[in-house]
């Protein structure tokens, strides 16, 4: 069973649009949603969620489509937005208490466990709390209620390079079980790349591309090489290049390459930004 | 749904002590004032009335209420949260202005039933009303929008009332007088006013989308 299947998904708004998007997550794995502010990641969340209605489209949340009794849905979804959202005057522990009579499946023993690991203290405000402890706060909330599916908007923006690991570390420990599914959003790409399974890049609304991480890496792929070394590159394995009067630096796809010619891995990072270039 | 009722417990202990405190003096000030003058029991019914807006403004400022919908609550459950908190309040409020009502005018020596009851009967008025009129503005548009259609509506009723005042040269304040069918029909009119303010709030935030 796939954890989310979007299909055919369009929602305008002022200014924007979400243009036919189509997107799988398997059980067991972990989608990244790549794109700069306002690139639609947000709103696709909002989507899944039934908090924005769409236009057309379908959505398949754990097998049921999310047209249908979406609140019971929402018990088996952990949501993280990128503010949280938490009462500025809740302590941790009165957090415990709201979330106890919300979710059907909540564990107080899963919670207080997840609040001793994340060193997050009881009895001081929301309001208190740095960005990183409300982040991993609203992380523990998501977690303590028998998530299968874990949707987080920008939940590791703003975090301190400790603080992200930790995240990372956490969400790589969730993943562990077969059935739990993750679909993070971010600008940041370096924090997709050691956690997930899935890249999907977003621009202006439109799906550039959806493919597994480890694919996307095996097939491209980035060389430095002369000016003359490239010209004798097939044109269409060249897909982006830039150079300098020290020489040649371009976005290729290994297969083409000469076995003569170095081929360095490629960041996500790097193909993301030569996505984008091309989408414009 | 208990959920929700219980955060909006914590906040009114944090944020809403003062509301709580302005209610307490009013209702002990009633005592101390003349018969005629009734501001200081209306008041506290109408204060208490701006109880959930309030919360609804302070759900607004710490995104919860974008948070919310993404827990398994539906809208309308989101919505009654709202109205049954503030039902709770008012009639706790309600209450105790009425037993200090009844023990003012019992100090005084002035306790008639029919007075009595008239002055029940347009606090109960005031108390489904006060909040009744500015949750479907705020549910539909958010808090700092729908105070301002809020603050227009309320011009509008009561410049309606001065004029209805100047037709009739009644004076409601002072001169509430016992009738048989006014009283009930005041009390009902009201409690349709707060269950249709319900029903359009809930209309309204269906439709709402959280962006």
């Amino acid at each position: 069973m796939n954890a989310l299947e979007i299909r055919n998904l369009s929602k305008s708004l002022k200014g924007f649009k979400l243009d036919n998007l189509n997107l799988t997550l398997p059980s067991g794995c972990v989608m990244g949603l790549i794109g700069k502010n306002g690139a639609g990641k947000s709103t696709t969340i909002k989507l899944i969620l039934d908090m924005l209605h769409k236009d057309s489209g379908t959505i398949t949340i754990l097998g049921k489509n999310n047209d249908d009794n979406i609140q019971l849905t929402k018990e088996d979804v952990g949501v993280v937005l990128d503010e949280v959202g938490i009462p500025e005057c809740l302590t941790a522990k009165q957090v415990g208490k709201v979330m106890k009579y919300t979710f059907r499946n909540w564990s107080d023993e899963e919670y207080a466990c997840l609040l001793h690991k994340f060193s997050l203290p009881d009895n001081k405000q929301f309001k208190d709390f740095s960005r990183g402890m409300k982040m991993k706060l609203g992380i523990a909330v998501a977690m303590s209620h028998g998530s299968k599916l874990l949707l987080l908007d920008e939940a590791t923006s703003g975090l301190d390079p400790v603080v992200r690991d930790e995240v990372v570390e956490m969400l790589n420990d969730f993943t562990r079980d077969e059935t739990h599914s993750i679909l993070i959003s971010s600008h940041i790409v370096s924090d997709l790349e050691k956690l997930c399974d899935y890249i999907a890049f977003m621009h202006n609304g439109k799906l550039l591309l959806c493919e597994e991480k480890d694919k996307l890496l095996a097939e491209y792929g980035v060389i430095h090489c002369t000016a003359q070394q490239l010209g004798e590159i097939a044109p269409s394995a060249v897909k982006h290049k830039k150079e300098s009067s020290y020489g040649v630096e371009a976005i290729v796809l290994r297969k083409a390459i000469p076995t003569n010619i170095n081929i360095s891995p490629i960041s996500i990072e790097e193909l993301f930004v030569f996505m984008v270039k091309e989408a414009k | 749904m208990k959920g929700l009722l219980l955060k909006d417990f914590y906040m009114i202990l944090k944020y809403c002590r003062a509301y709580l405190i302005i209610i307490a003096v009013f209702i002990l000030a009633s005592f101390l004032v003349n018969d005629d003058n009734l501001f200081f029991v209306f008041y506290p019914c109408l204060f208490s009335g701006m109880l959930p807006v309030n919360l609804i403004s302070y759900d607004e400022r710490s995104k919860w209420n974008e948070y919310s919908g993404t827990l398994p609550y539906s809208k309308s459950q989101i919505v009654s949260g709202k109205y049954i908190i503030g039902l709770i309040v008012q009639i706790i409020v309600f209450i105790l202005t009425g037993i200090a009502q009844a023990v003012r005018m019992n100090m005084n020596g002035n306790f008639e039933l029919n007075d009595y009851l008239a002055i029940i009967a347009m606090i109960l008025f005031m108390s489904c009303v006060s909040s009744s009129i500015s949750l479907p503005f705020i549910f539909k548009w958010g808090v700092e929008k729908g105070r301002l259609a809020n603050f227009v509506t309320i011009g509008f009723i009561f410049a309606g009332s001065l004029i209805a005042s100047k037709l009739f040269e009644s004076d409601l304040q002072t001169e509430v007088t016992f009738n048989v069918i006014m009283l009930p029909a005041l009390c009902i009119l009201g409690i349709a006013i707060f269950a249709f303010s319900w029903y359009l709030s809930t209309v309204f935030y269906k439709k709402r989308e959280t962006n």
